[in-house]
């Protein structure tokens, strides 16, 4: 009660002193004019504990960061009831997400036109904490953000991303998980569709005292619109609680299991020509991930202008995915298990050998963030200033065995290597308010990183041998930016300018011999300017046009059948971005909510010299676009339509046009995404039943090439849930 | 009371859920069990592995001459689930291998996919036959497929 008393009069002061700090100091009169500073009362209740947020939901969220953004909010997930976390970020304005069989599980981000390849120059974090594999030596996204965790998702893409890192080419996709309650909640939800399609979670949440928590089981499984069956079990809780008077600390554990059917070819032209939705050429291939995490972060408030948020966290994610071997072409001697295709037809013939290869390998990453937040006062000009370092060390252990079946799980070791990255970054930002209208955020992230190769063991099938060869390489960025905004919260033009900054994969950086291949890490320039209105309640709008230049873009190849890194050379990308979000119902006062929201994107990404000088990067679209129509009557019915449009790409950089008969290049023609949902909440019994159908237009297309040959999409797929959830009124502080 | 609310709500939701469930799981997708012309590998007595070939959704009789159906290629031995070398004298680059010594470039790597090949050391794509011309990331010439 005590702690209490004392903490309401110094959130108050807190928030006071946030307003002042960047906040006009006056208020004019005029109709646009900066929101007044909040009265100095009790603060509301307090729903989010300390957490990491690279937008947030305050009403001037968007004004504080330093360039574009995009914010899903809880609401549009509930009215969405998204089937995978890249159905929701097609949605926003200049992200490219490539759904991936095997339950949304895994998927591809891109954004403005970088290759968008398990989100490899996408910063993608959890809460704050990183999630991909290995952030700095292998930042690829196989474990995919599990949306049913999920209360938000922000998206940040100007210089504001310099405050994350390593990777700052792209943007920053931050996934905000559920928040422990102020009072008991629950939810139980089960949703069955066809193609097998079984999902069930329960959740629950209280608070006991000064102690909340949040914990959430799930499972889903179905066979896979590709004969790819897949079963994925979460589990993770929360739990937030003081630590004194002024500080709090939040602890999240998860563990994550996905097996699934996961093959590596897809069809060949000619396959596809004759059906479509044939199911996947490699029901032997599997991959099983497993992925347990620990995430603490802890707030302390020192004043109210300076706290200080302490992240550390650890997580393991082991990946063992067996892939059946095959050729493209007969070898002379060779024996096969099956051949698809047509023999008699130029590259159209899979030939799959009775071998495979299994890829075992875990990942580990540890890192201790101490994150800085002070707000201060210096000639007149309002100072919020974040500094923060960042120590991460992460680990890989590959083996790579042959197996003499294509169902093996053991195998000869061919291949033994370990890697071992230490990495330490700063960084300081500093959001300056000049008069009433006007923030300007320098920023400075300074990135360092060794990296270690130890190959154990290498060779071919009869002469693999036990070797001991080392190789260290290190990389280091200097990384300013700066951004702009100008303007009140509901009219207001940004404009910015960063480096992007990614370090080199360890695996090109050294090579298998353990030299250092003295690769140089990824640097592009951004530039940005755009503008925001949001006129009335219910209704916005945003443009940014950007421009980005890389002098060497690392873009991804093939090394018969093996994704490779490889030099892509100068690239240019400019474009230009429009979200637009009106509230019609609320507007024309019709009594319930009537909601449009669309995006369009015009992405220009093209190769500057070279052999490719003007060609399209690969896997990105000239124009992609997005339009949501939802409707919800107080009474508890809603509707959604939900439609996205993604313009024609090509699968490499020579611009292929048509197919060479295997499926692996050639142009993707345009396709068009149709979700539409029903749903009606009986308030008083807390029961939500939903009819939601993907893909209405059942039109099968080409998704990708990518990694070997025709990946489909675009199946339709109907799903019936039923959800109960309750909830107790919200306990008041002691 | 919280208690007998969720209860009675999971009671609820079970009793709406099994029909959606049974309905749902009816719906499981199908495909043809094979398409007209492909091939799968099948036993021959005391001979090379043959192959029986799809017609009308269904594998044929195993066809055990030696040769893949369709093709000129040879059949294989089907020893073994290896690759056997069956080059006259020392492999060309590209072709199946399982040891250095088969191979005229006298390398032999292991391929993610194509399994052991004849392929050369590289640094540079000049350093490749000209039917590869590229280097690739372990520092051998890949293999066309």
């Amino acid at each position: 009660m005590r702690r209490a008393l004392l903490l309401a009069p110094l959130l108050s002061l807190a928030f006071a002193a946030s307003a002042r700090a960047d906040e006009p100091s006056r208020a004019p009169a005029a109709a646009d004019a900066p929101e007044p500073p909040p009265p100095v009362v009790k603060p509301p209740p307090k729903e989010e504990v300390s957490e990491v947020r690279v937008i947030g939901d305050r009403a001037d969220s968007f004004r504080r960061i330093p360039g574009a953004g995009q914010r899903i909010t809880e609401k549009e997930l509930e009215r969405a009831q998204p089937y995978d976390a890249a159905e929701m970020l097609r949605r926003v304005p200049g992200v490219v997400a490539r759904q991936e069989d095997g339950g949304g599980q895994r998927f591809d981000v891109g954004i403005r036109g970088l290759d968008p390849g398990r989100a490899r120059r996408v910063l993608v974090l959890e809460d704050g904490i990183p999630i991909s594999i290995n952030p700095y030596a292998e930042p690829d996204l196989y474990y995919a953000p599990v949306i049913e965790r999920m209360r938000g998702v922000e998206v940040v893409k100007g210089s504001g991303s310099i405050l994350y890192g390593p990777q700052t080419i792209g943007g920053v996709v931050n996934f905000v998980t559920l928040a422990p309650p102020r009072g008991t909640r629950a939810a139980i939800d089960v949703l069955g569709g066809d193609y097998g399609y079984v999902r069930a979670l329960a959740n629950y949440g209280d608070a006991y005292g000064p102690v909340r928590y949040v914990a959430q089981v799930m499972h889903k499984e179905g066979d896979g619109f590709r004969g790819e069956g897949f079963e994925n079990t979460d589990a993770f809780g929360k739990v937030a609680f003081d630590t004194s008077d002024n500080g709090e600390l939040t602890v999240k554990v998860g563990v994550h299991d996905d097996v699934a059917t996961s093959g590596d070819v897809g069809l060949t032209q000619g396959m596809y020509e004759r059906d479509p939705r044939r199911k996947t050429l490699k029901p032997n291939d599997r991959l099983h991930l497993r992925r347990y995490e620990i995430g603490l972060i802890h707030e302390q408030r020192f004043d109210v202008d300076t706290k200080l948020q302490t992240l550390v966290y650890a997580y393991e994610t082991a990946r063992v995915w067996r892939r059946q071997n095959y050729s493209r072409s007969p070898a002379a001697g060779q024996v096969y298990e099956r051949i698809v295709g047509d023999v008699r037809r130029t590259n159209d013939a899979i030939y799959m050998l009775h071998s495979n290869t299994i890829l075992d390998r875990t990942y580990d990453v540890l890192g201790v963030e101490p994150r800085l937040e002070h707000r201060f006062k210096t000639l007149g000009l309002r100072h919020t200033l974040d500094v923060g370092v960042r120590g991460l060390t992460e680990s890989a252990a590959y083996q790579q065995r042959q197996g003499d079946n294509p169902t093996s799980e053991a195998g000869a070791l061919l291949l033994a290597e370990d890697h071992r990255t230490y990495a330490v970054a700063a960084y300081a930002h500093d959001r300056v308010g000049v008069g009433d209208y006007l923030l300007v955020t320098p920023g400075l992230r300074v990135e360092y990183a060794t990296f270690r190769r130890k190959v154990g063991r290498q060779g071919a099938i009869t002469d693999a041998a036990d070797v001991a060869q080392v190789g260290d390489s290190a990389s280091s960025g200097v990384i300013p930016g700066i951004g702009s905004t100008f303007g009140t919260r509901r009219a207001h033009v940004f404009a910015g300018a960063h480096v992007g900054y990614a370090p080199p994969r360890v695996t090109s950086a050294i090579d298998p011999r353990g030299r250092d291949q003295d690769l140089k890490p990824e640097r592009n320039s951004q530039y940005e300017v755009g503008t925001r209105l949001a006129p009335y309640k219910g209704v916005r709008f945003e443009t940014t046009g950007y421009m980005s230049l890389f002098t060497n873009q690392l873009i991804a190849g093939s090394d018969a059948g093996a994704t490779l890194i490889v030099n892509g050379g100068a690239t240019k990308h400019y474009g230009l971005e429009a979200a637009t979000q009106l509230g019609i119902g609320t507007v024309m006062h019709l009594g319930f909510d009537l909601d449009l929201t669309g995006s369009y994107n015009f992405t220009h990404a093209t190769f500057r010299g070279g052999d490719n000088a003007g060609n399209y990067l690969p896997y990105s679209p000239l124009h992609t676009g997005t339009l949501v129509l939802d409707a919800a009557h107080p009474v508890g019915a809603g509707l959604q339509i939900a439609t996205t449009y993604t313009g024609y790409q090509y699968s490499d950089p020579q611009n292929t046009q048509s197919d060479d008969g295997t499926g692996r290049v050639g142009r993707i023609d345009p396709f068009v995404n149709l979700d539409v949902g029903a749903r009606y909440k009986h308030a008083a019994s807390g029961i939500t039943v939903r009819l939601t159908v993907k893909n209405l237009l059942d039109d099968v297309y080409v998704q990708s090439r990518r990694p070997e040959g025709i990946f489909t999409a675009g199946y339709r797929q109907v799903m019936i849930g039923v959800r109960y959830d309750y909830a107790a009124k919200e306990k008041k502080e002691p | 009371m919280r208690w007998w609310k969720l209860t009675l709500g999971a009671v609820t939701l079970a009793g709406a859920l099994a029909p959606t469930l049974g309905a749902t799981t009816a719906c499981r997708s199908t495909g043809p069990r094979c398409y007209d012309g492909e091939l799968v590998a099948c036993d021959c007595d005391g001979g090379p592995q043959g192959y029986a070939t799809c017609a009308a959704e269904q594998y044929g009789a195993c066809d055990c001459s030696g040769k893949i159906p369709g093709t000129d290629a040879a059949a294989g031995d089907g020893s073994s689930g290896k690759p056997p070398a069956t080059c006259d004298a020392k492999c060309p680059f590209g072709a199946a291998c399982t040891k250095n010594e088969d191979c005229a470039t006298n390398l032999c790597n292991q391929y993610d996919k194509l399994g052991g090949r004849c392929t050369v050391a590289c640094k540079v794509p000049g350093d490749c036959p000209p039917e590869s011309n590229k280097c690739g990331g372990k520092g051998v010439c890949q293999i066309p497929q």
